[in-house]
């Protein structure tokens, strides 16, 4: 556990170093994309049902089918570019992709370096937990183990939330998460509400149950600081697109899309801000 | 939506494996012919050959693999050379098998008596022959069970693909977990891949070692 945190450590570091030297000298426009004939996006294939790998090995899920959607408005081919929590902001600010459509929060500290999206889905964050555990609000946090995907947007969240002491253990991923729930090394979880979707299909859906929402999880899609006709052109698909957006989230998060913020704090959707 | 671990699954861990196994061998091949020409210039005449050698294989060994494979990744972007992953994993970890590759033929070089060189010059032949003739030859067999050492180990390095992106084994196996959320079974099947793929090596090694022990 404790070479796993010292390596992540450094992996973190790593990336924020490279993700600060990277200049924003890649630039890309709608035309160009248009020329080229193709677009490479960034997708997160390990966040069941936002995006995951069919039986087939293809790529799947909500995201997949809104850059899908993306892409036919731009008239080009999407090229999916499988991304993983932690090296999707360095490959968007090196430019091995054109634009990330991940199922990534927005935070302000993320808004520094790359250029968000208007949100275009969220999620809420839940605590899940064994049925019989007292959990309602926060303070009640501190008297059990909670387990949370670490490096995701719920960690951060989480520490903030519980009270001090309380014992937090981090897991590599989503599912490794809910397998620690579903197999008693934690009683809880602070994570996404689709893990519901999860703990139903594994059967034992009737032992845990949703105690709360901790916090509105606000999702967008992120171009390079500075691509101001990719952001223009993306704030306009966002809004332009709402009724196909409500769709596709109703098909595959199996509830209606939450009415998004079109401003959060110390977030610029603009792009114009700071320059 | 959610599935169990079954035929589909495994095929696309295999699949995720076929990059492994690519990966290591084109780490080995390249690395291992920049490593042997490290070697030859450590254990060259020529002090600053020597010398470079020396940095060079400082370097290598100094850095953990993960950080060069970073710099090769998104380090070149930055000075203007977009590279595909597969490219810059295959250059970092050549570069990184190259620098221990060197170290350990650089000593098994050594360990053949001086003896063999001093009677191979005065038999007249010259750097090259005495080096691929002579020198080598031995120097292969003493370094054998470090090779294999190190390749194995380059086998596993390979994971940290992984955290670039490239659905190598690990990635493949990660994947797998987080659609059919039986971790145990898809780390279970991830590991008994990474064994198939090194057992042959360390078996082909020692049937090497006893052939060439018995000619020795």
């Amino acid at each position: 556990m404790c070479i796993t945190t010292g390596f992540k450590k450094i992996v973190a570091g790593a990336l924020m170093a490279t993700t600060f030297m990277a200049s924003a000298a890649l630039a890309i426009t709608p035309d160009e994309l248009r020329e080229k004939g193709k677009a490479v996006i960034g997708v997160q294939m390990d966040q069941f049902p936002w995006g995951f790998i069919d039986e087939a090995g293809k790529n799947e899920g909500f995201d997949i089918d809104v850059a899908k959607l993306i892409a036919a408005d731009l008239g080009v081919e999407p090229e999916f570019f499988r991304i993983t929590g932690q090296n999707r902001i360095p490959s968007l600010t090196t430019g091995q992709v054109d634009f990330l459509v991940p199922s990534m929060t927005v935070t302000a500290e993320r808004a520094q370096v790359i250029q968000f999206v208007l949100p275009y889905s969220s999620n809420n964050i839940t605590v899940w937990a064994r049925t019989d555990a007292e959990i309602t609000k926060n303070e009640d946090l501190g008297g059990y183990v909670i387990g949370v995907n670490r490096g995701s947007a719920f960690e951060p969240i989480l520490s903030d939330a519980a009270p001090q002491g309380t014992e937090i253990r981090g897991y590599e991923d989503d599912a490794t998460t809910v397998q620690a729930l579903l197999s008693g090394q934690v009683d809880a979880i602070v994570g996404s509400k689709t893990y519901g979707i999860v703990i139903q299909n594994t059967g034992r859906g009737d032992g845990y149950e949703a105690k709360y929402k901790v916090a509105d999880n606000i999702q967008a899609m992120a171009v390079r600081k500075g691509d101001q006709e990719m952001l223009d052109y993306l704030n306009d698909f966002v809004t332009r697109h709402d009724a196909e957006l409500d769709e596709l989230y109703l098909k595959w998060i199996g509830q209606d899309r939450a009415d998004l913020p079109t401003e959060l704090p110390g977030v610029d959707f603009t792009g114009k801000a700071g320059n | 939506m959610i599935r169990t671990f079954g035929f589909p699954e495994l095929l696309f861990i295999l699949d995720g494996a076929k990059w492994t196994v690519l990966m290591s061998l084109a780490a080995f091949l390249f690395g291992g012919l920049l490593g042997l020409l490290v070697a030859l210039a450590r254990t060259s005449k020529i002090r600053p050959a020597r010398f470079l050698a020396l940095c060079y294989i400082q370097l290598f060994q100094g850095t953990p693999l993960l950080i060069q494979l970073f710099i090769v990744y998104f380090g070149l972007p930055i000075i203007g050379i977009r590279v595909e992953l597969w490219l810059a994993l295959i250059t970092g970890l050549s570069l990184h098998a190259s620098g221990f590759l060197a170290e350990i033929w650089r000593g098994s070089i050594q360990a053949v008596p001086e003896g063999q060189t001093e009677a191979a010059r005065a038999l007249g032949l010259g750097y090259i022959s005495r080096m691929r003739d002579v020198v080598l030859p031995q120097a292969f067999r003493i370094s054998l069970p470090a090779t294999v050492g190190f390749m194995v180990n380059l086998v596993k390095g390979t994971a940290l693909a992984a955290l670039l992106g490239l659905t190598e084994l690990t990635r493949a196996g990660q994947l797998m977990s987080n659609i059919t959320f039986e971790p145990l079974k898809v780390y279970a099947t991830v590991g008994l891949v990474y064994f198939a793929i090194c057992l042959p090596l360390t078996l082909v090694s020692s049937r090497l070692e006893r052939r060439l022990n018995a000619r020795g």
